[in-house]
């Protein structure tokens, strides 16, 4: 449940009991004011390749409510290419890392790996 | 002094032909389903259970049982022996990866501690389900051609789907082995238990190789080297470089590591689809078409 919408029924009830405090209301405020501050939700995609719009070849997801693995209801990859993320409102913040892959005769790490964000 | 044959050079017939072999050094494992006897499945999880849920239960290996029908059953070891060579040794430790059913979240994605890149297969990770483990229970997932990828555990933990992962769900007595640093996480379980223990079991032990490898497993003299594709499943290696990776891993268990060398461009073994026998360019000597 919404932690203003607990608190103001805490509120009410305390208030109908009269026993209702200041201390009762600075609590909803609070929770009213943390819920007004953004948070960043964080999707991490594996490319083979560099192309910002490159096929994923891995996937996760940090946000709330979601599941890490990035996984829609039917098991399937919630983006299936960065493209699809960029349409979905995701921004790219980091392009790959690309000092490991000039070692060429190696393979180091999975694909090219793009950080997106986006503020909910 | 011990009744348990800790590190003991054993050694049985080879049971891998030369593209079993092949498919383990390009996936980095081999699935060997229900290999163990159920009666025997049925002693280890009582011995789980009552005798010792630790985990490290390696005193199990006491046990002439297990000795016999697990660490030595005929495909297990007839499959280590052909990778790791005459006069392997039994394990030294037996882990038991003992999860509660159900568990919410997967494991992160590692390798395990002491993982090296190497084409030198010098030893195996093993591991065995003495219950049925089925998707719902949270298998160990494993990325094949893994082995061959670069990185530290740390630097994985924030991986979540993979595309070609495997899931190493079986029936009971189910086996497998791997290459030490492949790529693998336990994945969520969903389930609660269905056998007889209130967990799911997963023991896991390494062979270590006593000799030189030498091709020496179940060999195909009709078998041409220039036509074998050696590439990895999955997109996760830059064109060939997987394929190259693993062959020269087989050259290397094959005793051939003098006779393997790099050359790049259409050098062995990414020219596979040569005709009529043609020896691909670097292709080792022992391995060419007569």
């Amino acid at each position: 449940m919404n932690a203003v919408l607990e608190q103001l029924k805490i509120v009410k009830k305390r208030f109908k009991a009269d026993k209702l405090t200041e201390k009762d209301i600075d609590l909803a405020i609070l929770h009213a004011e943390t819920d007004l501050i953004p948070r960043q939700s964080l999707l991490y995609i594996q490319a083979p390749g560099t192309h910002p719009y490159s096929a994923a070849i891995g996937i996760s997801i940090f946000e709330e409510g979601k599941d890490n693995d990035g996984l829609d209801e039917n098991g399937k990859f919630r983006y299936k290419t960065i493209k699809e993320a960029l349409d979905d409102g995701w921004r790219i913040i980091k392009f790959p890392d690309m000092s490991l892959a000039m070692n060429e005769q190696n393979t180091y790490g999975l694909g090219y790996e793009f950080v997106l964000e986006r503020w909910r | 002094m011990s009744k348990a044959p800790y590190r003991k050079q054993v050694d049985c017939p080879p049971t891998l032909t030369d593209q079993d072999v092949i498919d383990f050094c390009r996936n980095g494992y081999l699935m060997l389903p229900g290999v163990v006897p159920d009666d025997i499945n049925h002693k280890v999880v009582d011995y789980l259970d009552h005798a010792d849920g630790t985990y490290e239960p390696t005193p199990i290996m006491e046990q002439p049982w297990f000795v016999d029908q697990v660490l030595m059953n005929t495909q297990a070891a007839g499959a280590v022996r052909s990778l790791l060579g005459q006069n392997f040794t039994l394990p030294i430790l037996i882990s038991n990866h003992r999860g509660p059913l159900p568990y919410a979240q997967s494991h992160g994605w590692h390798r395990d501690g002491g993982s090296i890149y190497t084409s030198e297969l010098e030893y195996l990770q093993v591991f065995y389900y003495p219950e049925e483990c089925t998707i719902e229970m949270g298998p160990t997932e494993l990325l094949p051609g893994s082995h061959f990828m670069r990185t530290k555990a740390p630097l994985m933990s924030h991986m979540g789907s993979i595309k070609g992962a495997v899931s190493s769900s079986g029936p009971a007595g189910t086996i497998f082995l791997t290459v030490y640093s492949i790529w693998h996480r336990r994945s969520r379980a969903i389930s609660g238990p269905k056998g007889i223990s209130k967990y799911r079991n997963l023991l896991k032990y390494n062979y270590w190789r006593t000799e030189p490898p030498t091709r020496d497993w179940v060999t195909d003299q009709a078998i041409d080297f220039s036509r074998i594709d050696f590439n990895p499943p999955g997109v996760q290696f830059e064109q060939f470089h997987g394929g190259i990776a693993a062959a020269e891993m087989f050259a290397w268990l094959s005793g051939l590591k003098g006779q393997y060398k790099k050359h790049g461009g259409q050098g062995w073994p990414i020219a596979n689809t040569v005709r009529d026998r043609t020896n691909q360019f670097g292709v080792p000597g022992a391995l060419e078409n007569g």
